[in-house]
């Protein structure tokens, strides 16, 4: 393999690729970007074996051929050499670089035990903005667990139909759930789980792009653009029911301005349990009460902020990191919470406007407190 | 006519029989130890019916000639001894001289022997006591031994024999014992028709890994030490591995097996506090005195023995075992983390003989390891405090160790947490200080009524038995205290609405199971019901080793611990702190 071309242009898609690169692995030769080059085509793919990465670039093709190469060592390396041209060559394993500051040489390992890029067949499309598509996302993933044993629950559930798409993430605290009209879907109905690695690598992918094309695969999530190449495993498990859990019948509801809330409940909780950051939330008529006691420190917090609430009094406490996490994604001046009782399921939604058409709630688990 | 009558002969020796012969464990034990005193370098042994139809003994000692043969089952005929004197002096197995005549008082007896380069021997039948056969036939050299019927003729004696396979039992443990004492002896023995056990070895070494096997062979530690005329060599268990069933402890006096609650002592007390009761480790121990410091021939079975020096004798034991572990595993120092290490007792060091050929060395597994054994084997006793380390300073309380706390904490193999403190550094163990945490957490909820749960999407059902569900129903009242909100749903299940705000789970039904097993595991070890369930909730709530921790959750972990009333040690007695000083650090980098 042979071929001339610009470090820069090398340099960034090698950084691009290291994101998939896995931190810690057993698989010596996941720690290398794949190097192959057909004609002036060089396509760089790095893997660590559930997202497959590929990045395609034109390059000044001497000499055809393929090789992997650390992909820490090259990054490092590009890093310190300016913006130039570089000819790389590999022989067998043996990889030479030239540029103008001299000649240097490291060791790659061979193309052949890299894993291979995953079959896909029979796959549907899915169409997507990437505004709408990085909205989403964002408003989702953060529901998703990080350390749950069950698998499910560390992705993205995608509900699949032609008159849209919904996306749920839950760790079984807090849920989100987004259903967008303005995700073309084609194929027939259906239900996937995709980890949300994917998701994030595939937004890194289409950043920029308009609107593009997701393809859902029967065991793969793809996303293809002009000059790349994303391939995901799809979770193989069970999504829980969840349509089973919202609730349909909470009377009592709060609208509250976001901002006061999010700032009241920051104040309160450095002063709450380190360890559950439990705080209350007193609903009487248009006020709302924020409380936290911890007797093992002494410490304690109250403040009042003013609200709409029209509804019986009630007391729900809350694991402020939880309440936070969803009021952060409410866009809106106001959110609303419905609510039932003191421990049952609470509705966090953003406030109704004339404009959206998404269907967009979250659902926040109260904790009860006993003291 | 006078009441009190010489007995005869016979009934002289049945009675007699009783005291060696009392089950076929004895005689085979008795006719063994004859063949090891004929120079047997082979010996089979096959018996039936535990021993109580057949038992033969076949040697390829010396052999005995027809004279001999007939003396042999004369009461207190002996080659072995000739005078006063040799009995002070006792080199050989036998010499009571009562084992043959005891033996045919009480069963049948069949002999073949034929001295060493001869091809005539002779064979003899006895029948209760009785001679009813003696001819010259052609054998082979040595001696077999056939005796059947045990106590055919005393049917009270017969009756109180065991079971089939009890006696079997006895018969193999007996012969355990000779196998272990007399490596260099092939042994070979049949129970019936079946082939149960065949050693060929040569050492001591070979015998063991015959016996025990190659994994338990790794884990004796060879031992050796002499006091005065005193020799002690022999195995002994790593503490990790000891079992809890008694009747691997073998301890042999000039090759005899003996049984010492003195010597046993002296090895258990070796170990110290790195066993607790009720653990056994396996051992072999071998003393070699002369035979006039200690007195074998309190019983006819000869299993205790007297030393002329108690003391002494304990004391070698006690020592050579206790250094061997205080040495190379029991404290969990940093000192001791040389890879390789030759252990060397300090007891009278000029006399020891190390095996060079095979020093001790950590295995390679161990090696792996930061420290070279594995903590959590360690029983919860006092003993291994590792906060001995930081008494030895004499200078710091926990409080001042908190306090002197640098505030910068690192994670290693995201595992263990550093800190610099003012005398040196601390490594905290994540998962033993987080479960220190949460069981006094808990023993407070108990007490307080003070907890929170964290209410859940999706209540997960679990199914259990009937047992584990009645005893879920008896704990759950302290289990709501904690913080875990469930309900019976009847038909043995139980399903799970809430989980201890504080904890993350990743699996918020197998959490209960695994408290569950271990609820049930401690039962009768705790008799506190609090504080056994506050343990295996602390135990299986805790982060584990191998969690990543931010720094801040690393800083309210330690704040945390160092706030618990004994931040030094895990509810199961597991060190949680380790202190490196200063002083050692610079000992080790030759810093004066």
């Amino acid at each position: 393999m042979r071929f001339t071309a610009k470090t820069g242009e090398i340099l960034k898609v090698i950084q691009f690729l290291t994101s998939v690169v896995p931190t810690r692995t057993t698989i010596e030769i996941l720690n290398n970007i794949l190097f192959e080059l057909k004609g002036n085509t060089l396509r760089l793919s790095a893997t660590d074996t559930e997202i497959f990465q590929v990045f395609s670039l034109e390059v000044d093709g001497k000499k055809d051929g393929s090789v992997t190469i650390p992909a820490k060592t090259l990054s490092n390396f590009l890093r310190e050499i300016n913006d130039e041209v570089i000819v790389f060559e590999a022989v067998g394993a043996r990889i030479s670089l030239e540029t103008k500051q001299g000649k240097f040489q490291l060791s790659g390992e061979s193309a052949e035990n890299f894993p291979l890029i995953p079959m896909v067949e029979d796959s549907e499309e899915l169409e997507i903005s990437y505004e709408l598509f990085n909205k989403i996302i964002n408003k989702v993933s953060f529901a998703v667990s990080n350390d749950s044993l069950r698998q499910a629950l560390r992705g993205i559930l995608l509900e699949l139909s032609e008159k849209g798409v919904t996306f749920v993430a839950t760790d079984g605290t807090k849920l989100s759930k987004y259903f967008s009209g303005d995700v073309k879907f084609s194929g027939t109905e259906k239900s996937v789980i995709i980890p949300t690695k994917a998701f994030s690598m595939a937004l890194k992918n289409v950043e920029g792009e308009g609107s593009f094309k997701l393809l859902i695969a029967k065991q793969h999530f793809v996303c293809k653009t002009e000059n790349s190449e994303l391939y995901s495993r799809i979770i193989d498990d069970q999504y829980p029911d969840y349509k089973r859990v919202i609730p349909t019948d909470n009377d009592k509801i709060l609208t509250v301005s976001v901002s006061k809330l999010i700032s009241g409940l920051k104040r309160i909780s450095i002063l709450a349990n380190s360890e559950t950051h439990q705080v209350k939330i007193d609903l009487s008529e248009n006020s709302v009460q924020l409380v936290t006691e911890n007797p093992q420190t002494g410490s304690f917090g109250q403040e009042t902020i003013d609200c709409v609430y029209e509804n019986a009094e009630i007391e729900v406490g809350f694991n402020a990191t939880i309440l936070l996490d969803t009021l952060r994604q409410i866009e809106t001046e106001n959110v609303v919470l419905n609510l039932k009782q003191p421990t049952s399921a609470v509705l966090v939604l953003p406030e109704k406007t004339e404009k959206s058409k998404d269907d967009f709630f979250m659902i926040a688990m109260p904790i009860r407190i006993n003291s | 006519m006078t009441k009190i009558k010489k007995l005869p002969q016979n009934l002289a020796n049945k009675i007699a029989a009783g005291e060696v012969v009392e089950r076929p464990a004895s005689i085979i034990k008795e006719l063994v130890e004859n063949s090891l005193d004929a120079g047997a370098k082979s010996i089979t042994v096959t018996f039936e019916d535990g021993g109580k139809r057949l038992i033969r003994i076949a040697d390829d000692g010396f052999g005995m000639d027809e004279e001999d043969l007939l003396l042999a089952f004369e009461r207190h005929a002996t080659s072995k001894i000739a005078s006063v004197d040799d009995l002070m002096n006792i080199q050989t197995m036998g010499f009571r001289g009562e084992a043959l005549a005891s033996i045919a008082s009480v069963a049948k007896i069949e002999a073949k022997t034929c001295l060493q380069n001869s091809t005539e021997g002779v064979f003899l039948r006895i029948d209760g006591g009785e001679v009813q056969e003696l001819k010259k036939v052609i054998a082979v050299p040595g001696t077999t031994l056939t005796i059947k019927n045990l106590f055919f003729n005393i049917p009270a004696r017969r009756k109180f024999l065991r079971s089939k396979s009890a006696e079997t039992m006895q018969i193999l443990n007996i012969l355990k014992k000779f196998t272990i004492a007399y490596p260099e002896i092939s042994f070979l023995v049949f129970d019936e028709s079946e082939r149960v056990l065949a050693y060929k070895s040569e050492t001591l070494e070979e015998r063991l890994q015959e016996i025990f096997g190659k994994r338990t062979f790794s884990t004796l530690i060879p031992i050796e030490t002499q006091v005065g005329d005193v020799k002690i060599t022999g195995f002994v268990e790593k503490p990790e591995s000891v079992r809890k069933s008694i009747g691997e402890q073998h301890i042999f006096l000039n090759r005899r097996a003996i049984s010492s609650r003195l010597l046993n002592k002296a090895v258990f007390s070796g170990y110290g506090n790195l066993i607790t009761k009720g653990d056994y480790p396996l051992f072999a121990l071998f003393l070699e005195m002369p035979a006039t410091e200690f007195d074998i021939n309190v019983h006819p079975a000869k299993l205790e023995v007297k030393f002329s020096e108690e003391q002494e004798i304990f004391n070698a034991v006690f020592n050579t075992v206790r250094d061997v572990f205080s040495l190379s595993f029991a404290i969990p120092s940093f000192k001791e983390t040389a890879l390789k290490q030759v252990y060397r007792p300090k007891f009278d060091p000029q006399q020891i003989t190390l095996d060079r050929e095979k020093p001790f060395v950590y295995s390679k597994k161990e090696q792996k390891n930061e420290f070279p054994f594995s903590v959590k084997d360690f029983p919860p006793e006092e003993l291994l405090r590792p906060t001995e380390m930081i008494r030895k300073q004499e200078t710091e309380t926990p409080k001042q160790v908190h306090n002197s706390m640098s505030g910068k904490f690192w994670q290693v193999h995201n595992t263990y947490i550093f800190s610099q403190i003012k005398s040196g550094l601390v490594v905290i163990d994540q998962h033993v200080a987080h479960e220190r945490i949460l069981f006094e957490r808990a023993l407070r909820s108990f007490e307080e009524n003070q907890f929170s749960s964290q209410k859940l999407l999706f209540p997960q059902t679990l199914q259990l038995t009937k047992e584990d569900h009645l005893i879920l129903l008896e704990i759950m009242p302290y289990l709501e205290k904690i913080g875990f909100e469930l309900k019976d749903y009847g038909n043995n299940s139980i399903v799970v609405e809430g989980v201890p705000s504080d904890v993350r789970f990743s699996d918020e039904s197998s959490i209960l199971v695994e408290m569950l097993e271990y609820y049930k595991e401690n039962e009768y070890k705790e008799s506190d019901v609090k504080i056994n369930i506050a343990a295996s909730f602390a135990c299986h709530s805790a982060i584990k080793a191998g969690v990543k921790l931010t720094e801040e959750e690393m800083r309210v972990l330690v704040d945390e611990l160092f706030g618990t009333e004994s931040p030094y040690f895990c509810p199961h007695g597991r060190p949680i702190v380790v202190n490196l000083s200063l002083v050692e650090l610079n000992k080790k980098f030759q810093r004066s």
